[in-house]
């Protein structure tokens, strides 16, 4: 695709310069082909370049023709020009005349190999090398553009068949309820939860891994193995001890519990372990926001977790994290969110959505279930995100007990 | 010690380090693709200059609209170098900018404070 001033070389015959204008007319009239011609001295140098159109445009006004036929081509030919060797590519040759002012929609430059003159190139063979080369180009990097579209799409497949089915998330619960919404089609929220066991209890997990697009997708099937794992172990593991354990074994996966650590990333997360026959909630998290939505009409009440991410790169263990212990039979539903909610800017100051507003949505919406919640939700956070670009992977989960 | 001058783009801050006057400032949003990129160049001046005792206060401005997490982290690091300078000796003036009314970036910059005991903090809010 990358052609050289060759491809556009036309090997025009030079006229000496002794030749009169009237002549060189003639000799244009007679043949449309000669769009550039060189002038060359009595020592075969090329001392100036004729553009046809300018030269005919001229000579058709008979008072000019008049004047101009028995004068010398000198006369009317173009004594700068600019000149490139056949092997140069037409992109640079291109260039340096549009950044030197000349259009391409006429003239010409002369071509040269080796130093001596082989020929002429006119500008508008260039300009339609450049429109060739450009539509190629474009065809060439939508096909790229499909390719990676293709690939990132299957493994949105992928990961979206980890996540928990509706069916699956709402199992022992009144309802359930999510917003999954990758920036980059993959991305590094994700959502999990365990099976409940016979007296009801189980864990349910929302993740916001570092990086969103493939490198936070990358993450999040790290963090899911690992969760299946531990629980898999520890089926009553507590949250607090369930999170330390992520985190640590997050870190030791990718060496970032060595000196020669390629990568320092990490995941906030929260979780909540429900044990429905006692009626119990127990919520531990890093850097994740859990609203509860208590069945009177008491003020929702907002969980934050330790400031602390986890799984980046560092020695020392993480040591299980704090335990919030809720009484279930006080709560309507619960909302976890993802800081993609949080942070988004928007609105009129064009600021954060915050907690804030959050809570006065959800306190709005008291006695919804989560199905109505997660909708209210959505819409509350397109509004107010109207015009300004997502920012980040955006996720929640909503359970009514 | 050498000054500073990163523009700032869609997705990456301005930063600023003006060693004359001892003034740092990191402005706009940070959610680049590749975060440790973005920062590799820029962090390695700044803890030289943070770890540089000087005869006047540091001052460092955080005036962040947005950032991602992995920014989040880049900031961690910055501020435990802002309190290893206060350690050093360093009077060093952390600013730590908002929006009025933006409670979300209030937050976070209390919660960063939470890392400093000898350096100074102040929320701005502008």
């Amino acid at each position: 695709m990358l052609q050289t001033v060759g491809a556009i070389l036309r090997k025009q015959a030079a006229v000496p310069e002794t030749v009169t204008c009237g002549k060189f007319i003639e000799q244009l009239r007679h043949d449309p082909n000669q769009l550039i011609v060189p002038i060359v001295n009595t020592n075969g140098e090329t001392i100036g370049l004729i553009d046809r159109q300018t030269v005919l445009t001229l000579a058709a006004n008979p008072l000019h023709y008049s004047v101009l036929q028995n004068r010398r081509v000198t006369s009317i030919m173009d004594a700068k020009f600019f000149s490139f060797d056949v092997d140069e590519s037409i992109e640079i040759a291109a260039a340096t005349l549009v950044s030197s002012g000349v259009s391409l929609s006429a003239g010409g430059f002369l071509v040269t190999q080796n130093g001596s003159a082989v020929g002429v190139a006119a500008n508008t063979d260039t300009l339609n090398h450049l429109v060739e080369l450009n539509q190629a180009r474009a065809k060439q990097l939508e096909d790229l553009n499909n390719e990676l579209l293709d690939s990132v799409n299957y493994a949105s497949r992928i990961q979206a068949s980890l996540l928990p089915s509706s069916d699956h998330l709402s199992q022992a619960l009144r309802s359930a309820a999510v917003i999954w919404e990758p920036r980059d089609i993959v991305g590094g929220d994700v959502y999990w939860r365990t099976e409940a066991d016979d007296s009801g209890v189980f864990t349910v997990a929302l993740i916001d891994c570092t990086g969103h697009g493939v490198p936070g997708a990358l993450m999040s099937m790290l963090v899911i193995s690992t969760l299946n794992h531990i629980f898999d172990d520890h089926p009553e593991i507590g949250p607090g001890a369930a999170l330390a354990q992520l985190g640590n074994l997050v870190r030791r996966a990718l060496n970032q519990d060595t000196d020669h650590s390629q990568s320092n990333d990490g995941f906030d997360a929260g979780l909540c372990k429900f044990d429905l026959k006692a009626g119990k909630l127990f919520y531990s998290a890093a850097r994740t926001n859990c609203f509860v939505i208590p069945k009177s009409r008491e003020p929702i009440f907002r969980l934050t977790g330790t400031h602390q991410a986890l799984g980046y790169a560092g020695k020392e263990d993480y040591q299980a994290l704090e335990e919030i212990e809720i009484d279930l039979t006080e709560v309507d539903s619960i909302v976890m969110v993802s800081d993609g909610i949080l942070d988004q800017p928007g609105g009129h100051s064009r600021i954060a959505y915050g907690a804030k507003r959050l809570q006065a949505l959800l306190d709005d919406a008291h006695g919804d279930d989560a199905v109505t919640l997660i909708q209210k939700l959505q819409t509350a956070i397109s509004t107010w995100r109207e015009f300004e670009v997502r920012r980040d992977d955006v996720s929640a989960v909503a359970l009514s007990i | 010690m050498q000054n500073l001058t990163i523009a700032s783009a869609a997705r990456t801050p301005e930063i600023t380090l003006d060693v004359s006057s001892l003034t740092c400032a990191i402005v706009g949003e940070s959610y680049p693709e590749d975060t440790l990129k973005f920062y590799g160049s820029a962090l390695p001046v700044i803890f030289e200059f943070l770890e540089t005792k000087h005869a006047s206060p540091v001052v460092f401005i955080f005036n962040l609209k947005y950032f991602n997490s992995s920014s989040a982290k880049i900031i961690i690091d910055l501020f435990h170098a802002l309190e290893s300078s206060a350690q050093l000796g360093n009077t060093v003036n952390v600013q730590w900018h908002y929006i009025t009314d933006d409670d979300n970036m209030k937050e976070l910059g209390e919660e960063f404070s939470e890392e400093l005991e000898l350096a100074q903090f102040a929320l701005v809010e502008v």
